[in-house]
């Protein structure tokens, strides 16, 4: 599972969950890959993202350091190497074994071979 | 070779347009022309590579005789097939040899040239041309399309009339099964038209290794997503993914784009990754899957451009009882996941579930295209709808 898609993820599906989001990640085992880069596409991609759910992403594997802890003002302003610290969190890692866990309930929904398993009949034995 | 080759492409009933849309825009085409269950169009010949990378299509056909025979239907059957077979002479052999090599990077025993001079002799001096190692192996098969009863002579009739005379004339070896040369007659009344086929195995046949009990082609997943018109940067989603053909197809052609597919069982999801894991490599990685209820997808509210999904039919999969609660439960889901202005593809055989689930929640669906496409023989509705929800 990539990081980028982890921004995107919520447990508001859950009984009781109000948000719901940003839903926590532990990361057991990763992988990284070389997606090429291309500076438009990214900049596409990055005015989708929450900023706040991006660091948590980045934290979970260790790397917060590649990106700012604030969110840039403008994404276009940014050379390309600072577009590829993004890049690299957002498109090139890849999750292999984790969990990803409701910020409300603690409900843990498992990372295995890189599939979230995010049925809540499964979640809830 | 400034010569022109009109090529016929098979293509799934129902997505004619959206095939003509792709090989307009893929190929220099001269002329572009949809029928039923096919679309003709031209090109320079040595262009006709090029035909091989269209994702919509099927099968691709040079055509290199066309031609009315008067009276074909009114015929005894002797002298139908003997007008049949006469139809050699005046077949394009060069332009069909030549566009059969160009798709297959191979030489016919003495290319294109030997053909024309084979044919000289038969014509001219009833000479035979004897097989010989290197002679390629061929086949005909015979297509006639409406009423059958209108000919006095049966597909197969045809077919094998046909058959022998080119093995009379070009020493070529017929094999049913192992054949490198197929050669495909259709008449339809009176008009009869002689193509060879370009490629070898069907261009559908792709992507996945691994089958389960409902995959879909994956020259009708592109449609689909043709439909979606899918941009740079966008999620699209596969709710109910099963083997992965949709995300699949979609993660090989739209490659700066992200493809989520996802199944509630587990089978699904193996075979995703079985065929996912073929593909992918270090350097291409846009597709992802999970295991999740369609239902209760754990996406936020409008995060995601658009989805595109093959429902159960409620015939393999689930059944039209369980369709009539579960598609109004999709639909407000999905409704939820898209974004407003974001496209929902799905295409279904259970036409009156679908209908009465979008009647449910009419003023946040707007039908922009509808395809009745014939899934092997079973006629099921494509939709495209935008999502024009209000919250």
């Amino acid at each position: 599972m990539k990081l980028f898609v982890h921004n995107f993820m919520s447990s508001r599906f859950l009984k009781n969950v109000t948000v719901g989001y940003p839903l926590e990640l532990t990361v057991k085992q990763f992988v990284e890959k070389d997606i090429e880069f291309d500076r438009e596409n990214m900049i596409v991609m990055l005015d989708k993202i929450q900023y706040e759910a991006l660091l948590v992403a980045a934290a979970a594997v260790n790397q917060s350091d590649r990106i700012p802890a604030e969110k840039p003002p403008k994404w276009d302003e940014l050379s390309d190497d600072q577009l590829k610290q993004f890049h690299h969190l957002l498109m090139n890692i890849d999750v292999v074994d984790g969990e990803l866990i409701c910020p409300e309930t603690k409900t843990v929904f498992p990372i295995k071979d890189g599939i979230p398993n995010m049925l809540k009949v499964d979640a809830e034995k | 070779m400034d010569q022109t080759a009109e090529i016929y492409a098979a293509v799934g009933t129902g997505f004619e347009k959206v095939a003509a849309k792709e090989i307009s825009e893929k190929l220099p085409v001269k002329n572009c022309h949809s029928g039923r269950g096919n679309v003709k169009f031209s090109l320079d010949l040595q262009n006709v590579k090029s035909t091989l990378e269209l994702r919509s299509v099927d099968n691709l056909y040079v055509v290199f005789y066309e031609n009315a025979i008067e009276g074909l239907t009114e015929m005894e059957k002797e002298k139908a097939l003997e007008v049949i077979q006469n139809q050699i002479s005046f077949c394009n052999w060069k332009l069909a040899i030549g566009a059969y090599q160009l798709t297959r990077g191979e030489e016919i025993n003495g290319e294109s040239e030997r053909v024309v001079e084979q044919m000289r002799q038969f014509m001219n001096e009833g000479n035979y041309s004897e097989a010989t190692e290197g002679s390629p192996k061929f086949r005909v098969t015979c297509k006639r399309c409406g009423e059958k009863e209108i000919h006095k002579f049966s597909s197969m009739d045809a077919a094998s009339k046909f058959g022998a005379v080119i093995n009379n004339c070009f020493g070529w070896k017929c094999s049913v099964k192992d054949f490198d040369i197929e050669v495909v007659l259709r008449i339809e009344k009176d008009f009869m038209t002689v193509m060879m086929a370009l490629n070898k195995e069907s261009l559908f046949k792709r992507n996945i290794c691994s089958y389960g009990p409902t995959t879909m082609r994956s020259t009708i997943c592109h449609c689909m997503l043709q439909l979606a018109n899918i941009k740079p940067g966008e999620i699209v989603v596969d709710a109910m993914c099963g083997g992965g053909s949709i995300p699949i197809e979609g993660a090989l052609c739209w490659k700066n784009s992200v493809f989520l597919g996802g199944d509630n069982h587990e089978m699904a999801m193996e075979r995703c990754k079985q065929n996912w894991t073929t593909l992918s490599s270090s350097t291409v990685s846009n597709c992802d899957f999970f295991t999740w209820d369609a239902t209760s997808l754990p996406f936020c509210d409008s995060s995601v451009d658009s989805i595109v999904t093959d429902l159960p039919f409620g015939k393999k999969i689930g059944s039209k009882t369980d369709n009539r609660l579960l598609y109004p439960m999709l639909l407000g889901e999905w409704k939820r996941v898209i974004r407003k202005g974001g496209r929902l593809v799905v295409m279904t055989h259970d036409k009156r579930s679908l209908e009465s689930s979008i009647l449910k929640d009419r003023s946040s669906w707007h039908t922009k295209a509808s395809h009745v496409v014939n899934m092997g023989g079973l006629l099921c509705l494509c939709l495209c709808l935008i999502n024009t929800k209000t919250d």
